[in-house]
């Protein structure tokens, strides 16, 4: 077997494919990358067994072969060699040869059929969606999902699917995030999935901000993305997510309304000297005033006053300051709408005239 | 590897009866003597499981793509959790890892499973994680846990999972079958009774060196009673040959021991006049003293094989000295 390629055109399908590959690991063919050559397209497939990526490109290379490398050797390699050079690829025996002007490498296969390619069953959901739209759909809710939590049903981000809309929600029990966007599909029941943590932090990065469509298939145990010349498959978290629309507040007839940007500086110089553990911050509502008061175990203390509008009870809240910085910041619009109605009870964080985002943030006690 | 073996036969029996049944257990935890194949046994039910193939009475096809993946210890649907190399122990993180991967859905929707290879090697926090998921474990999940200690293990583990013992064999099957095994057909039977009716344990084993072990062993104990070697030199001696092994080996000799004090033939085989020795010393001492050395030798080879690093020749010398008392004392007339 002998194929020629250009460095240009290997190196970003090594790219894509190696973020998933984990450099050591105790199955060793999990390092390595499964390169499939067929009459007109060169295949990468990387794979940790919950997240595969398959990064494509044209290449008549008029053989048709399938063998394992070490995924980030070649990417180094390939990285280190000269701009535009050309890599002749050709088996010998069990190892790959790569050669390239003056250079030589011979690495170690691993047997192509003992690779644990991703085989899905057919999709009970199947439609296209903007990219850039899917992106953001998840980075305004993928901060609130749980890291490490036993409640592993947390540990990832909710997609739920009626027919005409899909929403996003992730909690880790203190905050919850949610965002809805209209999307139309062609099915007889709603369908809840759970994508774990890993899976959404790659399909993100992969994502781009464009209006380039991406084919999304999901299926009773994975979520398949089909991108330009990338295929991103993930397994999904085996669970049930828990009855998020409860807890979400009702909104109050009095909302706070603020600068966004105001009160994100505001509320970020009072965080410094909060305490690095626990994080807290005192808000004091007032008419048309909002302040946050922070201290520390050193007696420091930090306070700040900031007009808003506001005509609701006064009030005194304690949140955590971190969980309130992470919502404003993923409200998009100039100025935020915050609703709480009683100091024990959870608050709802909202983009100001648009509908579809909610951030609910819960209380703690100072 | 993936074949039932003749000392399995019931235990398998058992195992598709309750697949065809529809009762396959949540957590099964397979318990026997070292080197009786726990680990053999549970790879068998996992590649049975995951076998592609239906037919539950069967062995794995070992041709279908999930079969391919198995030998090849890629399984998406399975994961194996052991000592790693360089420790004695399975940490948390290992733990943490295998709870993450039970709870994704699976690759070929259907089962997910789990091997934790000598399950009491799980430290404190290890077993604590591992027991919310052994409690209420995702569906379609199988977690198999083999220990030949399962002493060692929380009784709140225990209690979480369903038991398959696996006794020693002695069966001409299971003969047969180490015949095959070993370079001297011959000796299958002395090697067998030499590893408890362990037959992996016995492949291993070869009889001339344990033969002349057990003697120099049995002589040992007889120096000690006669006050004819000094206890810390044989201490000393005893510890270079590794504690926690000759205590395993006391604790044979002892079971030994008890055997004809009660008038039944010994396990072991013995050459030479190590039976005439061990015959004198179990006329010698009574049924008392000779179960407070073996509950003696028990506990110090418990505390010799923990997680936790004793001062192994201190344990050998607890036994020796307490051993020098006892026979030395009623010896005398």
């Amino acid at each position: 077997m002998k194929f020629t390629i250009k460095r240009e055109t290997i190196l970003p399908l090594l790219q894509t494919t190696n973020a998933v590959v984990e450099r050591r690991h105790t199955l060793p063919i999990l390092s390595n990358l499964l390169i499939s050559l067929d009459k007109n397209t060169i295949n990468v497939t990387g794979t940790d067994m919950e997240v595969e990526i398959i990064a494509s490109h044209e290449a008549s290379n008029g053989e048709i072969s399938e063998f394992t490398v070490p995924g980030r050797k070649l990417l180094d390699i390939c990285r280190a060699l000269p701009e535009s050079a050309q890599l002749d690829f050709s088996i010998e025996k069990d190892h790959l040869v790569l050669k390239t002007g003056k250079s030589r490498f011979t690495l170690a296969m691993l047997a192509a059929k003992d690779f644990p390619q991703t085989e899905i069953a057919s999709p009970l959901v199947d439609f296209e969606i903007e990219q850039g739209v899917f992106k953001s759909l998840m980075e305004d809710t993928m901060f609130a999902m749980a890291q490490q939590d036993v409640r592993y049903y947390l540990n990832g981000l909710l997609l739920e699917l009626n027919g005409k809309t899909l929403r996003a929600v992730a909690t880790d029990g203190h905050r919850l995030a949610m965002k809805e966007i209209d999307q139309s599909v062609d099915i007889s029941e709603s369908v809840q999935i759970i994508i774990p943590r890993k899976g959404v932090i790659e399909l993100v990065r992969l994502l781009e901000h464009s209006e380039d469509k991406a084919r999304i298939q999901i299926t009773r145990n994975h979520i398949r993305a089909k991108l330009n010349g990338i295929q991103f498959t993930s397994k999904l978290i085996d669970g049930k997510f828990p009855d998020y629309e409860k807890v979400l507040p009702k909104e109050t007839s009095t909302p706070l309304k603020a600068d966004k940007n105001a009160l994100k500086q505001s509320l970020t110089r009072a965080s410094i000297l909060s305490n690095e553990k626990y994080r807290g911050v005192r808000i004091i509502l007032k008419n048309n005033s909002l302040q946050a008061l922070a201290h520390n175990p050193e007696q420091e203390e930090a306070e700040e006053e900031l007009e808003v509008d506001y005509q609701g009870p006064e009030m005194e809240i304690g949140f955590n300051v971190t969980y309130l910085l992470d919502a404003i910041n993923a409200v998009r619009t100039d100025s935020v709408l915050i609703a709480t109605k009683d100091p024990g009870e959870s608050c709802l964080i909202l983009p100001d005239k648009e509908t579809g985002c909610r951030y609910v943030v819960m209380p703690m006690r100072l | 590897m993936l074949n039932i073996l003749p000392w399995h036969r019931s235990q398998w029996n058992q195992f598709c009866k309750s697949v065809t049944h529809g009762r396959l257990p949540h957590a099964l935890m397979l318990t026997g003597p070292e080197g009786i194949g726990l680990k053999e046994f549970a790879y068998l039910v996992a590649s049975r499981l995951l076998c592609l193939e239906d037919e539950a009475t069967l062995a794995p096809c070992r041709k279908c793509r999930s079969c391919v993946l198995f030998e090849a210890g890629n399984h998406p649907d399975y994961m194996l959790v052991d000592v790693e190399e360089d420790g004695k122990q399975i940490r948390v993180e290992q733990i943490r890892k295998m709870i993450d991967f039970i709870n994704l859905k699976s690759q070929f929707d259907r089962l997910k499973i789990v091997i934790i290879d000598s399950a009491h090697s799980m430290n404190k926090n290890a077993a604590n994680s591992l027991l919310k998921t052994l409690e209420e474990p995702p569906a379609d999940s199988l977690i198999l846990l083999t220990t030949h200690r399962p002493n060692l293990l929380p009784v709140t583990i225990r209690s979480r999972c369903q038991k398959m013992i696996f006794q020693p064999d002695y069966s001409t099957d299971t003969l047969e079958w180490l015949k095959r095994k070993i370079m001297e057909p011959a000796s299958a039977e002395t090697l067998l009774r030499f590893a408890g009716g362990a037959p992996f344990a016995a492949a291993n084993y070869s009889d001339e060196q344990h033969l002349e072990f057990i003697s120099g062993l049995i002589n040992d104990l007889y120096s000690v009673s006669r006050n004819q070697i000094n206890p810390v030199a044989l201490s000393q001696k005893w510890n270079k040959a590794g504690a926690e092994y000759i205590l395993y080996w006391l604790l044979r000799l002892f079971t030994d021991i008890l055997r004809l004090k009660i008038k039944t033939s010994p396990i072991l085989f013995y050459q030479g006049d190590s039976l005439k020795i061990l015959q004198g010393l179990t006329n010698q001492l009574d049924l008392v003293q000779l179960m407070q050395s073996y509950d003696l030798l028990l506990k110090n080879y418990g505390l010799a094989s923990s997680q936790i690093s004793f001062n192994t020749q201190g344990l050998l010398e607890d036994f020796i000295i307490y051993w020098q008392e006892t026979s030395n004392c009623e010896g005398k007339p």
